[in-house]
This record gives C-alpha cells, sequence and structure tokens, in this order.
C-alpha cells in the first residue's frame, strides 16, 4: 500500500524532470535550463562557501522569526482563548490585520530597519504571528466543554482544568497554526530577501533571475523546496504525534 | 435534622436569555434513600440533565435547595458524588488507564494507589487488557465502560448517571445496563441514573421519577418491586414499561408538538 504511493508520488516527478529535459531542448537556455544541468550544479553549490554563507543568513532569519512569531502568539492565543472579555476586544482587530496583503508592510520595514536581515525576520514575524495566534484562540475555544464539565465534576481548579485539559486538548490544532506559521516564516524570509536585501537565498534567486543565470536560478529554487519538504515534513510528524496516533 | 439522604427541596431552575426566560424545572420535590437504584425519566427536553446538573453541583438552581446528607450543595463534591455523562468525554491523549486515573490524579493521589485502584476498576467494568490502548482504539460500548469506570474509581457513595448508553445500540445499551446492575449490587452505591428509555428504567431501577413536558415538574414516581435479577422479557417488567408509557406519552407528545410550533 505505501510502497505502492510511493512509486506512483515518484513517478509523477520523474514525468516531470522528463518533460523539463525534453522541453528544454527546444526553448532558448536563458528561458529554461535543463535537470541534466541543473543537478550537476545542485550538488557542487554544497561546497562553495558564498552560497553556504546566504543559505545560513536565510535559515537563521526563519527561525528567529518564527521562535519570536511562535512565543508572542501563543501567549497572545492562549490568553484570548480563556478570556472572553479580551477576545471580543482584540481578535476582530486581529483578523482583520490577518486580511490585509502583509506585503504591503514590506516598503515600511526597509525603510526603518535597512536592508539587513532584521526587515525580513520582521517582515516573515508579522506574516505569520497572525495564524500563529488566531489559530490558537480557536483552538482553545473548540475544546469540547464536556472534556471540561468532566475535570469539574472531579473538583479540578481553573488551573488544573488549563494545563489537564485545555492544553492537551487543543494541542493538534495549535500544532498546526505553528505549521502553517512556519511556512509563512519561509515565505516572509525569501520574498523579503528577493524584494531587497543584501544576504540570503532570495538574495541569490533574484540575481540568478536578473542575470540570466538561469541554471543557479533553478539550483536555488530546488533548495527552497529541500526547506519548505523539512517544514511541512516536521510539522506533519508533530501534529500526529500530538494526537497520539 | 434531614432523615432522607439526598433531598431535592423547591428547586427550581430559569435560564434568562435575551428577553425571554425559559423555566427549565419547577418546583421539584423528591429524596433518594442511601443505597437506591433512583432513575429519572422523561421527554427529551424536559430538563432531567439539568436536574442532573444541579445536583452534581456543575449549576446552581434558581430557587431551592439540594441537601446531600444533611449538608446543602453548592458546587462540585468530589469526594462523595461522581458523575457518567451521556458523552464518554475522555481524554485522546491519554491512555484508558491514564484515563480512569484522572480523578485520583488531580487529587494529588499516589501514582501506586491510583494505578491499583484504576486497574481494579478496570477489571470491574470488564476493560481489563485494554489499560494501555488510547480512547480512538475502542469501540463506542468500551468508551462507556471506560467512563464509567473512571466514575468509579472515585470511590464516592453516590453516582449520578445521565443519561449513560443514551448514545449506544440497542443490545449494548441492555447488556451494559445489566452489569450497571452487578457493579451496584457489588458496591452498594446510590445511583441517580437519567434515561429516556422506557426498559432501562424498568430493568434497572428500585423507583423511577417521571417527569413532565417543560417545565419540568414531578408528575409521578413509581416503585419497581421486582427481585433482581430482571428478566426484560418477563412480564413484571413489562407491566412497569406499560404504566409508564402510560404516563409519559402525553407528555411526549406535548413536547413534540412544542418543538414543531419552534421549527417553523
Amino acid at each position: 500500500m505505501y510502497l505502492k504511493i510511493f512509486v506512483l508520488r515518484f513517478s509523477i516527478l520523474g514525468f516531470i524532470l522528463l518533460i523539463w529535459e525534453f522541453s528544454s531542448s527546444y526553448l532558448p537556455q536563458t528561458f529554461i535550463t535543463p535537470p541534466s544541468k541543473v543537478f550537476p550544479l545542485l550538488l557542487t553549490i554544497w561546497i562553495n562557501l558564498d552560497f553556504l554563507g546566504h543559505l545560513y543568513v536565510t535559515i537563521f532569519s526563519i527561525l528567529l522569526a518564527f521562535g519570536l512569531a511562535a512565543v508572542s502568539g501563543l501567549l497572545l492565543g492562549l490568553a484570548l482563548g480563556v478570556w472572553k472579555m479580551l477576545r471580543d476586544v482584540y481578535e476582530p482587530l486581529l483578523s482583520t490585520f490577518y486580511a490585509v496583503p502583509n506585503v504591503v508592510w514590506y516598503p515600511l520595514l526597509l525603510l526603518f530597519l535597512g536592508l539587513d536581515i532584521m526587515s525580513k525576520i520582521a517582515f516573515a514575524y508579522l506574516l505569520s504571528f497572525f495564524p500563529i495566534t488566531l489559530t490558537t484562540i480557536s483552538a482553545v475555544v473548540n475544546v469540547d466543554k464536556v472534556l471540561i464539565r468532566v475535570a469539574q465534576s472531579m473538583g479540578a481548579s481553573k488551573l488544573t482544568v488549563f494545563y489537564k485539559v485545555i492544553i492537551p486538548a487543543s494541542l493538534p490544532t495549535i500544532l498546526s497554526g505553528l505549521g502553517t506559521g512556519l511556512a509563512l516564516c519561509v515565505t516572509g524570509v525569501i520574498v523579503g530577501e528577493m524584494l531587497g536585501g543584501i544576504y540570503g537565498l532570495g538574495v541569490l534567486i533574484a540575481s540568478a533571475a536578473t542575470l540570466f543565470e538561469t541554471a543557479h536560478y533553478f539550483a536555488y529554487t530546488i533548495v527552497v523546496i529541500i526547506i519548505a519538504l523539512v517544514v511541512n515534513y516536521t510539522s506533519k510528524v508533530l501534529e500526529r504525534l500530538s494526537r497520539g496516533v | 435534622m434531614y432523615s432522607h439522604f439526598i433531598d431535592i427541596q423547591n428547586v427550581s431552575k430559569i435560564y434568562v436569555g435575551k428577553g425571554n426566560a425559559v423555566v427549565a424545572l419547577e418546583d421539584i420535590n423528591f429524596w433518594v434513600n442511601k443505597g437506591e437504584f433512583f432513575t429519572i425519566i422523561g421527554p427529551s427536553g424536559c430538563g432531567k440533565s439539568t436536574l442532573l446538573n444541579l445536583i452534581a453541583g456543575l449549576d446552581r438552581p434558581s430557587s431551592g435547595k439540594i441537601v446531600l446528607d444533611g449538608i446543602e450543595i453548592n458546587g462540585p463534591c468530589p469526594d462523595r458524588v461522581a458523575v457518567v455523562f451521556q458523552d464518554p468525554a475522555l481524554y485522546n491523549w491519554r491512555t484508558l488507564l491514564s484515563n480512569v486515573e484522572f480523578g485520583l490524579e488531580i487529587r494529588g493521589i499516589s501514582k501506586r494507589e491510583r494505578r491499583e485502584r484504576a486497574i481494579k476498576y478496570i477489571r470491574l467494568v470488564g476493560l481489563s487488557g485494554f489499560e494501555d490502548k488510547y480512547p480512538t482504539q475502542l469501540s463506542g460500548g468500551m468508551k462507556q465502560r471506560a467512563s464509567i469506570a473512571r466514575a468509579l474509581c472515585l470511590e464516592t457513595e453516590i453516582l449520578l448517571m445521565d443519561e449513560p448508553f443514551g448514545a449506544l445500540d440497542e443490545q449494548t445499551r441492555l447488556l451494559l445496563g445489566l452489569e450497571l446492575t452487578r457493579i451496584w449490587q457489588e458496591t452498594k452505591k446510590t445511583i441517580i441514573f437519567v434515561t429516556h428509555s422506557l426498559l432501562e428504567a424498568a430493568l434497572l431501577s428500585d423507583r423511577i421519577l417521571i417527569m413532565s413536558a417543560r417545565p419540568g415538574r414531578v408528575k409521578n414516581i413509581v416503585d419497581v418491586d421486582i427481585p433482581r435479577p430482571r428478566d426484560p422479557n418477563s412480564h413484571a417488567v413489562n407491566s412497569i414499561k406499560a404504566s409508564i408509557w402510560e404516563e409519559i406519552k402525553d407528555e411526549a407528545r406535548k413536547m413534540m408538538e412544542a418543538s414543531l410550533q419552534i421549527v417553523p
């Protein structure tokens, strides 16, 4: 069963690679570079210290932005989830902010924080903070009331109900919110770097594209895809673990 | 001085909403003896669950009082009263064993003692061997057994059960009902059992309180003098069923008509 899914999945991938390889011989080299030229490059960039420096900056920015967004989003989300009054006041503000396309703030962030990594971290933070907070709120609010009643009927205090019932019951949803947040941090940092920066994968991608270094462009893009795969896989595993299956 | 073990005195419950008030319970009076299997039956929506929540201390009456062994109830008293809800409400992130231990855990009882007690009650409800399973791996009937074990594990004198078998299929509910009789006889608890099933009421109870349609009032209290074990098909059980039905059918019809008026 798993083998079958695995084989089918990779045969699609192989098919795409074939089309890619085949079609590139009919198109100009500046438009598309065949996999047979991209993959050798993809193997050699890992010994290029300059590339590793850029990669390090990107990953560092992603993790820092995510760490900040996760901590502040969780705390605010839990607080708003538990206190109805706070939630009634602030949740509409949060959802409105979330609906604004965040990229409109980026010029402002560049102006205030400069071309260096701080503007990217702030942008990624903005992108992921809202979904993390809003998911945490709804996770807490949607905890089945009867689960809470059971604990109350056994004499549990509010604090006990919070950390023995509300936290574990909402954990799977909270983790899926964190997964979304992490994915958005990746987007935020790379888009930020592409729109204007000095270091990072996004800068490499943007400059490769401007200089028509198509092979490099594809190679860096594949690195981004690898990061996305790792992020996606990690959040899936965490979510599954928290459901106890 | 109160001579009754559980005494419900002039209890009313009114829910006040926006611009209207719903009288859920009106002037309820009855008592339950120690060691009795007492059943509350009534049409859906008559307030029987509300009444049980009041006795559990999870909610407060609008007027009147509920007295337990001479002391008025004004909050959950987990060392005397345990509750089994209609929804098994197990914690999916805990194993069966750890679910059953939960009440003892929040009471700060040592790991060794709560394990011993939990295992004892898991055996009593017939779930030995499933201690390390998670709720998602159990069937509906097994989940409800687990939730009964969790309540029994508190070792209270009183067990309140709010339609505990309501979500189960008929065969499972019949079997669990008979097992509940055995557990009740073994543990000598006082049980207040809420149901809408005539058969369950006739099969399990010492006395049956019949509630009227909303607002919920005490319509009648029926004694069931049938020796146990009771046979679900016996004439005695059937005649009790028939007499409850006789009293309850008009109430059920009233509730149904009232709900039809609300729908359009």
